[in-house]
């Protein structure tokens, strides 16, 4: 029997690409779910039962009511506005901070118990100290604070885990860089890129990410430590340049890149590294290669934008 | 004259929470400056309140709204076109916050975002100063002073609502994002942290100055916590000049003067909750009411806060003027009045001791005192 065979595990923000992978491989453990989404969004079928709250993260009742029905063991929040423009500024900061404080009211009012995740990013660690990169980052990185608040004042057991740029098959997000590059690819499209080419970029494959949640969730719920933050990552960075021919090689086919001279070159500063907490004491490492997440990934998108690839 | 008079004569000035206690003084001093003050804030925070006992509304363009509303605020800015904007609307109370964090983040996270944005969008806007707090720090319990480099944190909801304020100025005063999001000129925009401002005027819950005259109303003792807590404790007249100052560098050089910037007093000045009270009671003369320390252990407040204001003294050659004897005596003044005349307006009082205190930094050389 799996560790997490009747865990009550509750998760916001399902129907992105980690909730998704997140909630099958729960599923499969054993594990019993509570959904709690805005969107009358259709799960994957291979998910046999559920519980289903509908309602809205910045309604503290909403979660409020949701958590009361069901007693949870470990809440993982995802649920955040990834996708940010400047016109939704505001709701990226009530979508992701006061989002995050309204789960965390809720949970030390009903589940004080209960131990959290919180889903953080690399982009909090910025090195300027001066000006925030994004309001994403901005936003997240309130989270953090919030998230830290909790666990000192009301003692709440909570990780937070900030992500590398995952991705994989299940990624509604066009906008981000390996759904697009992808996708201009397989419509044979010429890449319009938002920074040099040169520009590195930590890509974590879902699964390994997926893998890393479960590890996280499995040693805060038998050891209860309090707050920390881990980085869950890739070893290494990759540049725009390699992931173009690398996704070439896997679709055999030459990509036509809109080379822009005035774009800036973003260089990371330092390699940013997983947690030492995650490799020694979880003996977590990304397993997937980078050409085989991408092959999968390549195939995923071939199938949902029924394009034939160059057989 | 002084340097802050010749800049701000004239000039229209927005100041958000201008019925708080730190609203009221910095109304008063922009006023004797011959500046023309519009405030937006909600209803005064306590009764009694020292925006009516200054009968504030005589002395500026009072507009009733909550930094939360967004549309609202975005009007005010488009009505009335200020040059320069003070933001200090907040949920300031840290015992408040802990039985409401979710209004505590609402006005400071959320109202900050409204404020930022919409003087972003308003072109006559030549400068924003941001009030946030000395509580932004991560408490790292350590001796030194923090800087502004330090990482932000807070391990009460106020202080953390502050610290996340001070990340929504570091993303909204980046130029790249104003560009990015349409603006055609960067408004500056500085955040300022200072904190444990005393003076004449304040009532709010659960600080150690008005607890103290609320005993002496009432002919109780004072009960503090943490006797031999120290705190950097100022008269408000100190960092508004300093938030006044900077306005004017902003506005001179406005990429030069950005970022956090702390005020706080001088380090060999700082005082413990026990000094202050026992000096505050000495003026008064009373017998009916005496100090009781009643110590809590429960590390509810940080015991240990200095600011490193090395910053300010060098960029601004701004620094605190008053010592704490001078504070005291200012602030007994200003509750003696209070008390002994009922229903005195106390704006008078206010401006004298404006006018005392700008006399007193030009004495001591400070640049923004000098007559130009």
């Amino acid at each position: 029997m799996s560790f997490w065979s009747g865990k009550k595990v509750f998760v916001t923000g399902v129907s992105g690409l980690i909730g998704q992978h997140l909630l099958a491989h729960l599923s499969e453990l054993g594990a019993e779910l509570a959904l709690f989404t805005h969107s009358s969004i259709i799960m994957p079928t291979d998910i046999p039962n559920y519980n289903k709250f509908k309602g809205d993260i910045s309604n503290k009742q909403d979660i409020e009511t949701a958590l009361v029905k069901f007693p949870a063991d470990l809440v993982i929040h995802l649920a955040a506005q990834s996708q940010t423009s400047n016109e939704n500024i505001r709701d990226t900061f009530q979508t992701n901070t006061l989002g995050t404080l309204n789960l965390f009211e809720a949970v030390s009012a009903v589940r004080p118990n209960a131990s959290v995740i919180l889903a953080s990013s690399i982009a909090v660690q910025f090195p300027d100290n001066m000006y925030a990169p994004s309001t994403y980052a901005a936003s997240k990185q309130c989270a953090e604070i919030i998230a830290q608040n909790y666990s000192a004042a009301r003692g709440i057991n909570c990780m937070v885990i900030r992500l590398g740029n995952t991705y994989g098959p299940g990624d509604h997000h066009n906008q981000r860089l390996v759904p697009s590059l992808i996708q201009a690819m397989l419509n044979k499209e010429k890449i319009q890129l938002r920074s040099n080419i040169d520009t590195e970029t930590n890509l974590l494959y879902v699964e390994d990410a997926v893998n890393g949640f479960l590890l996280v969730g499995e040693y805060l719920l038998q050891d209860k430590r309090l707050y920390s933050a881990l980085t869950l990552c890739a070893n290494m960075n990759v540049t725009t340049r390699e992931l173009v021919s690398s996704l070439s090689k896997i679709l055999d086919l030459s990509a036509n890149v809109a080379l822009n001279e005035n774009l800036s070159l973003k260089v990371a500063e330092h390699a940013i590294l997983p947690s030492e907490l995650l490799v020694s004491t979880l003996g977590w490492q990304p397993k997937v290669k980078m050409s085989d997440g991408l092959e999968q990934t390549v195939n995923y998108y071939r199938q949902t934008l029924n394009i034939q690839g160059t057989d | 004259m002084n340097r802050l008079a010749n800049f701000y004569k004239g000039k229209k000035v927005l100041i958000t929470g201008h019925t708080g206690f730190k609203g009221v003084w910095l109304t008063a001093w922009l006023n004797q400056l011959e500046a023309q003050v519009i405030g937006y804030a909600i209803q005064p925070p306590s009764d009694p309140n020292s925006f009516e006992a200054c009968r504030m509304t005589d002395h500026m363009t009072h507009i009733s709204g909550d930094v939360c509303n967004a549309s609202q605020v975005e009007e005010v800015f488009e009505t009335h076109k200020p040059d320069i904007v003070f933001h200090l609307a907040a949920q300031s109370l840290v015992r408040y916050s802990i039985d409401e964090p979710a209004n505590t983040y609402s006005v400071n996270v959320i109202g900050t975002v409204n404020v930022l944005e919409a003087a972003r969008k308003c072109d006559s806007v030549k400068a924003v100063i941001s009030v946030t707090s000395d509580k932004c720090y991560k408490n790292q319990n350590w001796q030194w002073g923090y800087r502004e480099t330090d990482e932000l944190g807070g391990l009460d909801p106020y202080s953390s609502s502050k610290a996340c304020a001070e990340l929504v100025v570091s993303c909204l005063s980046n130029p790249r994002y104003q560009k990015s999001a349409g603006s055609k000129t960067v408004t500056p925009i500085a955040s300022v942290r200072a904190g444990n401002v005393i003076g004449g005027g304040d009532w709010a819950a659960d600080r150690i100055i008005p607890d103290i005259f609320r005993a002496i109303v009432n002919k109780d003792d004072v009960t503090i916590r943490s006797p031999n807590s120290t705190r950097p404790w100022q008269h408000v007249l100190e960092p508004l000049s300093g938030y006044l100052w900077l306005g004017v560098k902003i506005v001179e050089q406005p990429d030069a003067f950005l970022g956090g910037w702390n005020f706080g007093p001088k380090n060999d000045d700082i005082w413990t909750v026990q000094d202050i009270v026992n000096g505050i009671l000495d003026r008064w003369q009373t017998k009916n009411t005496k100090l009781i320390i009643d110590e809590d252990k429960s590390g509810a407040e940080s015991q240990l806060l200095k600011l490193d204001c090395s910053k300010a003294q060098q960029l601004l050659d701004w620094s605190a003027i008053w010592n704490v004897p001078t504070v005291l005596d200012a602030i007994v003044a200003w509750y003696q009045q209070y008390l002994l005349e009922p229903n005195a307006d106390m704006y008078p009082l206010l401006i004298t001791q404006i006018k005392q205190y700008s006399a007193d930094a030009e004495k001591a050389g400070h640049a923004w005192a000098k007559a130009h």
